[in-house]
Order: structure tokens, then sequence, then C-alpha cells
């Protein structure tokens, strides 16, 4: 098990190395410099941005600069934003837990109702259920995501007063100063929209994913055996096929836990929502590269931990794996 | 094929005796899809409509009517017109041709680059394989989403780099499917009998191998087409898309900040998008069980 994990972690650390060169090189095609671009906004005369180019270290050659780069990266230094010019890092960790509160609701919902459907149209494949899930996910996995937030905003938002369209609070409903339930009840409003977008997006894939786990234990052998000995269906269902097809689902928790900070980019941009996505998305629209690169790395460190995870307790929970 | 065709039967009893192809079987199964066959009648449509576009729209989709503006649906505007009072129908009958381009052909430069890649690591295997494969797993490591809007950020926005771009960030799937198809076709017998006759890498590659691994390929690229259109209209309606001319992802942004009182700006290009992803994935869906049964 420790070599396992030994030669797993090397293999992350090589993936995270890699990510870094290549988000480092996709920046560097950008045209124009960043002295330049800090040039325009400030006013500044040649000799200054040759000095900021100097101070900056942009004029090293490309390898010395990724070198001082990443060597900042795995201090915790991040930079500072060219926009606002604070540190990034505080940036990105202000907006954390509203993308972090809204992502982990999300992923608990999605994983709550999809694993029922799935076992159930399995267990009852082929039955008039099983269709109209079946069908259902085709839909859901067609159906753009902001499509169906404004088919959302227009049918059901915009003719009830009490879900709001954007944000995530009321202005002055804060927690300490306003009674319990009226915060848990306008916090509620708030996320009702975000919440329906994301949960959609995400069920279909899983619903096939567990259907398709499940259908493949319920056609094994030791099920059969189960049966043929007289065990009752519950038992050989319940006790027997779904234990077994739960184990594939854990791989799809690496990508979940990615998704908990990148996977609502799209959702917070409609809604307002103010969590890392819509920093993320403005630093594109401003071209802040250092917010840019500082999100890319922190997205893929998620992916490849867990990724990891996700390979490490597939080992735990299944004693068949030999690693 | 090594599968029955229930038809063949016929061919005994006196009719002249018809060669089954593996396209005629293939098609013999896909007609008994009855949804996909729906919905590539659908597609076909759409694919003419964006042809015909320019000579079917009863507009210029740039042409600006003078006091026209938030017109709702009308005889003269069946679609009404938009914040600058263009007409949203002949817009949308252009859009088509831009957003089917987009998933086309960044499907199939994804699929093309993939296969190439995952062609030559898995039929050489060895060095070359293990880097190319590490190459597409650091690309993998990046959500597809940000790398796309990463690279969105830093080039131009044109159609053909939005093109390029979704099919360069995509791309490594598509090559882990196909090396996947090479691992395990490179040590069948044929593969064998035809290196002993003396065939080249090269022949033995293109024509042995790869026309066998042409079911997942084909299924795999028309089920990334509905997803490149997706994944370009999502860019599109958060405000990174190509504007002049629009897509129907631009041309959903486009009525976002007045859905209460023109709701029909946003709803219509909504809903083509979704029926034309709907259309491919259920394509995809009767390919898959029409190119091989076994595949499930």
């Amino acid at each position: 098990m420790g070599r396992y994990v030994a030669s797993r972690l090397l293999q992350a650390l090589f993936l995270l190395v890699g990510v870094s060169i290549l988000t480092f090189s996709i920046i560097q095609l950008a045209p124009g410099s960043f002295a330049e671009m800090v040039g325009e906004t400030i006013d500044a005369t040649i000799e200054d941005r040759a000095r900021l180019t100097a101070l900056w270290g942009l004029d090293q050659p490309i390898h010395i600069q990724y070198w001082r780069w990443a060597q900042n990266m795995l201090r915790g230094n991040f930079g500072e934003s060219l926009v606002t010019a604070r540190p990034v890092f505080d940036m990105i960790v202000e907006r954390l837990p509203a993308t972090i509160v809204l992502n982990l609701i999300v992923i608990f919902l999605i994983y709550l109702i999809a694993l029922p459907i799935g076992i159930i149209s399995a267990v009852k494949q082929y039955s008039w259920f099983d269709h109209v899930m079946t069908f259902f996910a085709f839909v859901g996995s067609a159906m753009p995501g902001f499509f169906f937030a404004m088919m959302l905003i227009y049918y059901v938002a915009m003719r009830h007063e009490a879900i709001p369209i954007a944000g995530m609070a009321s202005i002055g409903v804060e927690w300490g100063q306003v009674p319990f339930m009226e915060w848990l009840v306008d916090r509620s409003r708030y996320l009702v929209l975000p919440l329906a977008v994301g949960v959609f997006g995400g069920l279909a894939g899983l619903v096939r994913f567990m259907r398709a786990s499940m259908l493949d234990e319920i056609n094994q052998d030791y099920v059969r055996t189960a049966r043929a000995k007289g065990l009752s269906e519950r038992v050989v269902v319940f006790k027997h096929a779904l234990r077994n097809s739960l184990l594939p689902i854990v791989t799809t928790l690496g990508f979940t836990f990615s998704g908990l900070l990148g996977g609502s980019i799209v959702i917070e941009s409609i809604f307002a929502w103010p969590g890392v996505g819509l920093l993320a998305l403005n630093a594109i629209f401003t071209r802040d590269y250092q917010v840019i690169m500082a999100f890319n790395l922190i997205g893929a460190f998620m992916l490849v931990v867990g990724m990891l995870l996700a390979d490490i307790l597939y080992v735990v929970v299944d004693p068949r794996i030999k690693y | 094929m090594a599968i029955a065709n229930p038809q063949a039967t016929k061919s005994y009893t006196g009719m002249a005796a018809k060669e089954d192809t593996f396209l005629s079987l293939t098609w013999y199964r896909f007609r008994r899809h009855k949804l996909a066959m729906f919905f590539v009648g659908v597609l076909l449509l759409l694919y003419v409509i964006a042809i015909i576009a320019p000579w079917i729209a009863p507009h210029d989709p740039m042409a600006i009517h003078v006091g026209g503006r938030f017109e709702p649906l009308s005889r003269e505007f069946p679609a009404g017109t938009d914040r600058l009072g263009r007409d949203i129908y002949s817009r949308l009958l252009h859009g088509a041709r831009i957003s089917l381009a987009v998933g086309f052909v960044s499907a199939g430069l994804a699929m093309t680059l993939g296969t190439l890649v995952g062609a030559i690591a898995g039929y050489f295997g060895g060095v070359l394989d293990e880097v190319l494969m590490r190459i597409c797993e650091v690309m993998m490591a990046i959500p597809t989403f940000f790398l796309l809007l990463t690279v969105v950020a830093v080039f131009e926005r044109s159609l053909l780099n939005i093109m390029l771009v979704i099919g360069f960030t995509t791309w490594p799937s598509a090559a882990r499917l196909v090396r996947g198809q090479f691992l395990s076709l490179r040590e069948m017998d044929y593969v064998e009998a035809a290196r002993s006759v003396g065939a080249r890498n090269s022949r033995i590659v293109m024509w042995h191998i790869l026309p066998n691994c042409m079911a997942p390929i084909i299924v795999s690229t028309t089920l990334r087409i509905g997803g490149a259109m997706l994944t370009e209209s999502a860019l599109a309606f958060i405000g990174l898309g190509v504007t002049d001319p629009p897509s129907w992802g631009t041309l959903m942004e486009a009525g976002r900040h007045t859905l209460r009182f023109a709701p029909h700006m946003t709803l219509i290009p909504g809903a083509l998008i979704f029926l034309t992803v709907l259309a491919y994935n259920f394509i995809g869906d009767g390919l898959r069980d029409a190119l091989d049964p076994k595949l499930k």
C-alpha cells in the first residue's frame, strides 16, 4: 500500500509540473507583455516600462522566468492582481466559501437523487420507469445549463417574488444580526435557482453511470447463486449487488472534488453568485493573468488530489484490487 | 460482423441474392431505431436551412430597422427584432451556419488529432506511448472548461479560433479512446498475418487496424459534435463567443438582460441549441447500437 501511494504521489507531482508548464506557456503566448499592459493603464513612459520589465525579470530567459514563478507558487505566493493590486491568494480565499457551499449542496443533492434512480432503473430494467428515466437522462445531457437557467428565471422566478434572480443574500440580513430562521429562509431563497441548475446539469451523467454499474453486478454469477439458494430479492439486490455496484461510484468522486472549485463558472455568472468562478470569469475579461494562472493551477491541483484520493479509496474499499 | 440478417432468408426464396455488406447491415439496424431516424430528419432539415439561409432569410441579418427595436413576433419579423432593431429570424437562420459549423469542425479536429496520437501511441507502444499519454494526462488535469477560457482570454476571438480552441482542448480523451482500441487490435492474429507477409506499418495501421476501430470513432465523433456545440454556446452565453456573425449562443446572450419583456430573444435560440444537441445524442446512440451490437 505504501509503495502504491508513493508511486501515485510521484505521478501526481509530475502532472502538476506539467500543468504549470502548460499554463505558463499559454499565458506567454498572449500578445503584449505585462509591462506594456500595466504601462498603458498608468500612462508610463518608455523608461518606466523598461524599469518594470527589469524589476519583474521579464528581460530574463523564459526558463528562468518560469522557474521564478514556479518557486513563488510553491511558497503559496500567487502574486498580485494586475487589476486590483491585491494579493491573488486573498482574492481567491475570500470568494471560496460561497462557491464551496453552493457546490457541496449541489453534489450532495446529485448523489442523493441520482443513485436511487439509477439503482431502480437497473433493477427494473426496461420497465416504464426505466424508459422514462432513460429519456430524461437524454434530455438532461442535451439541455444547455444556461438555457435551463433562463427558462427557470422566466417561467418561475419572474412570476414568484419570493425567488430572487441574482446574488446570494438580501442586504442587511447577516448572520447573528437577525433571527436564525430569518437568515436561513433568506439564504435558501437565493440558493433555489443556482441549486436547481447545478443539480439538473449533473444528474443525467450519474444516473447513467449508476444504472450501468448496477446492471453489471446484477448479471454476475454470484447474484444468480444468491437467488438460486433462495435469498429474498431484497437481500439479493440490496445486500449483494448494490454494495459491489457502488464501488465504481468511488471513482467519480475525484471529478466531483475538482468540481468544488471550478464546476460552477456558468452558474455563478448567470446568478451573480459571488464565488470563485465569477472571480475567474472577471479575470478573463480584464486579462488579469495572475488570477487566471492561479485559478488554473488550483483547479488542476484539486483534480489531481481528487483523483489520487479516489484511487487510494478504491483500493481501500475493494480488497480485490491489487496494487 | 457475424450477425444474422433477418432479411437474408428472403434471398433464398426466389428473389435475387442481395449481398450483405457492412453498410447495409448497419443501415438495417439503424433504421429500427425510430427516435434516431426522426432526429436524422431534424438534423438534415437544420443543415439544409443553414446552407440556404442567405436565400430564405427575409432580411439582412445585420440590417437595422430604425424605430423597430424589440418588436414582438409579427408577420414581417417572424421572431421579432432585437436591441438594435435587427430581424431575429434572419439572424437565427444565419446563426445556424455558425453553430452547426463550430460543432462539426471542432469535433472533427479533436477526433482527427486524437485518432492520430492515439493510433501512434497504441500501435508503437513503449516510450512513445508513455510520453504521449503523459501529455494527454496533463491536458486532462486542467478542468476543460477553464483551460478553454484561458486560451480564449489569450487569443483573439474569431470563429476559426473558437473552433481551433475547442478542438485542441478536447482531443486527449479521443486519443485515449483510439489508443485503447489499437492496443487490443494490434495483438490480433490478422495483424500478425499482415506483418508476416511484409506489410509496412503505415499499411497495417491505415488498412487493417483503423477500419476496425471506426465504430467507436464514429459514435464518439457524433456525440462530440453535440458536446462541442454545447461548449461553444456556453462560451458565447457568458460573453466570450463570436459576435459577428452571431452564433445561437451569442443570440441567447444578446437577449439575456431583456428576458422579462422579450423572452423569445433568449428562449428560441436556446431551444434550437437544445434540439440540435439532442439530435446528435440520439443519432450517436442509434449508431452505437447499429455499428456494433455487442457494444453497449
